[in-house]
């Protein structure tokens, strides 16, 4: 069974990474990078304008008509083209295909700002990832790993994170959905898919949590999501009628089998056991009789009244 | 911006990025028993081995980096923030199982190590001492100049970020519990009050 680090390594974004990252490509990568870089620079210099209208502390969110012309006015192109033809939908010749694919519904700034937020994002996830692999993380523990992680990115790139839409980088939901895939699966309760939706709203409030406080750390921004997180990774805790079963499994195994000749029952305890596991075993059979007659139950187990 | 310039650029920046991604990782072994706590903070000693410049880190307080295996490719200097933090982490594990008495040693040598590369008025430099307040205050040291100091964290904090940021509340927090863990408490009386 593969690790989750093994699995976050075949995600569809990190496929894309690799290919657009490898030797073959630098050059054209080299020319994405630029464009990042630019990129930062004209978020950074709009950042500082609008951070003096805004509260104290507070990122507001960024949006810039005609960013791609900015871009390529900030990285010194001779005109917009060179960079509006990496990123628009129509991919024919570039080495590099954008992370957005062909969809035309996509913008190309909308398409660019994806990739910016995933190459300024990756070296953060993949430190996280390295350690929690190397440790045999829990998922709670790899939740809690790559959230910090995010949170770092966050509070490292707060007008790339600020660029409206306001969001984590795109990759995230492919990600939780590795940490939460093989999680426990309730046969009642949602399913896997529906705590990975759930921990991607969470890596997005984890992102305006650290827009909203330019003084919160990674943890204090984790903190804010810490109890559901918790909650959806966790495994479920044990019904009553599984104690139970463990129990008295166990309790059978030491009387028949005692260890260095100890009695795992007081007379009186066996008593008192006898006399409730009598009571307890005509409910039982009371409830095993009656479960198949496909009357309505409510969850405890009780006839529902019409 | 030529595409060489900004690709040399972004090789280091991605390096202390991926310090940092580590480094919040490693916090979260924070939790473990000391067996992991320590291995931990020994994979912190070889990141910083591997990635940042080379430092006397025995004299900061902690264990030593151990040599990189490979010849180091970019190397993030040791006043880098991700460099700061990713060394605050590792102390953190390093004292994590020790005795309460023992840690404003390792804090002590850790911010008087990073005060010598950092401006005085750096955030993370302020963390590093708050932090050895901290560890003063669990040893039992809550002189006059252990809350002057966490009274000047308060009101930097508050004078940066404000009355409501993340920041004043946690320094709030720790001059409270350095208030709690106080024996006696003696207010000065204002002048003229009786």
């Amino acid at each position: 069974m593969p690790s989750i680090r093994q699995e976050l390594e075949t995600t569809r974004t990190a496929r894309w990474y690799r290919h657009a990252h490898g030797a073959r490509r630098a050059g054209a990568w080299a020319e994405r990078v630029r464009d990042y870089a630019a990129l930062r620079d004209v978020l950074a210099g709009h950042a500082a304008v609008a951070g003096t209208e805004a509260g104290r502390g507070e990122q507001p969110p960024i949006q810039l008509a005609g960013l791609l012309k900015l871009v390529a006015q900030r990285a010194h192109y001779a005109g917009a083209e060179p960079v509006y033809r990496r990123y628009r939908d129509k991919q024919q010749s570039q080495p590099i295909l954008r992370w957005a694919g062909p969809d035309p519904v996509i913008r190309p700034s909308a398409a660019f700002l994806a990739e910016a937020r995933i190459a300024a994002f990756w070296p953060y996830r993949e430190g996280a990832a390295e350690v929690a692999d190397a440790f045999d993380m829990t998922r709670v523990e790899w939740a809690a790993a790559y959230l910090r992680a995010l949170a770092a990115w966050a509070a490292d790139n707060r007008p790339l994170a600020a660029c409206h839409p306001v969001a984590p980088p795109p990759c995230v939901p492919e990600d939780m959905a590795v940490i939460a895939g093989a999680g426990p699966r309730w046969a009642a309760g949602p399913t896997a898919a529906d705590h990975a939706a759930r921990l991607s709203a969470l890596a997005g409030e984890v992102v305006r949590t650290v827009l909203r406080d330019s003084s919160i750390t990674p943890l204090g921004a984790y903190n804010t999501v810490r109890d559901e997180v918790r909650s959806l990774l966790s495994p479920p805790p044990e019904s009553l009628a599984d104690q139970v079963l463990r129990a008295v499994a166990e309790l059978t195994d030491r009387m028949t089998c005692p260890v260095d000749g100890d009695a795992a029952l007081e007379p009186g305890q066996a008593r008192r056991l006898h006399t409730m596991l009598g009571g307890l075993s005509a409910l039982l059979a009371q409830q095993a009789r009656a479960q198949p007659d496909g009357y309505p139950r409510t969850a405890d187990g009780y006839l529902r009244e019409a | 911006v030529t595409p060489d310039a900004a690709l040399a650029a972004d090789g280091q920046a991605r390096a202390a990025a991926r310090l940092r991604g580590a480094a919040e990782a490693l916090s979260v072994l924070e939790h473990r028993g000391p067996a992991d706590q320590h291995a931990a903070c020994l994979f912190a000693m070889s990141l910083l081995g591997a990635q940042a410049a080379q430092a006397d880190w025995p004299r900061a307080g902690l264990p030593a980096a151990p040599s990189p295996g490979e010849p180091a490719g970019v190397r993030i200097p040791v006043g880098d923030r991700a460099v700061v933090l990713l060394a605050h982490v590792a102390m953190v594990l390093h004292t994590a199982a020790m005795p309460s008495a023992e840690r404003p040693w390792h804090w002590d040598r850790l911010a008087r190590f990073f005060a010598a590369r950092l401006p005085a008025s750096d955030p993370d430099l302020l963390r590093l001492r708050v932090r050895l307040l901290g560890a003063r205050v669990e040893a039992g040291d809550t002189s006059r100049e252990v809350f002057s100091e966490l009274m000047a964290a308060v009101e930097f904090h508050r004078a940066g970020h404000g009355a409501d940021a993340y920041l004043t509340s946690v320094a709030q927090a720790n001059l409270s519990r350095a208030f709690r863990q106080r024996p006696t408490l003696v207010l000065s009386r204002e002048p003229g009050t009786g």
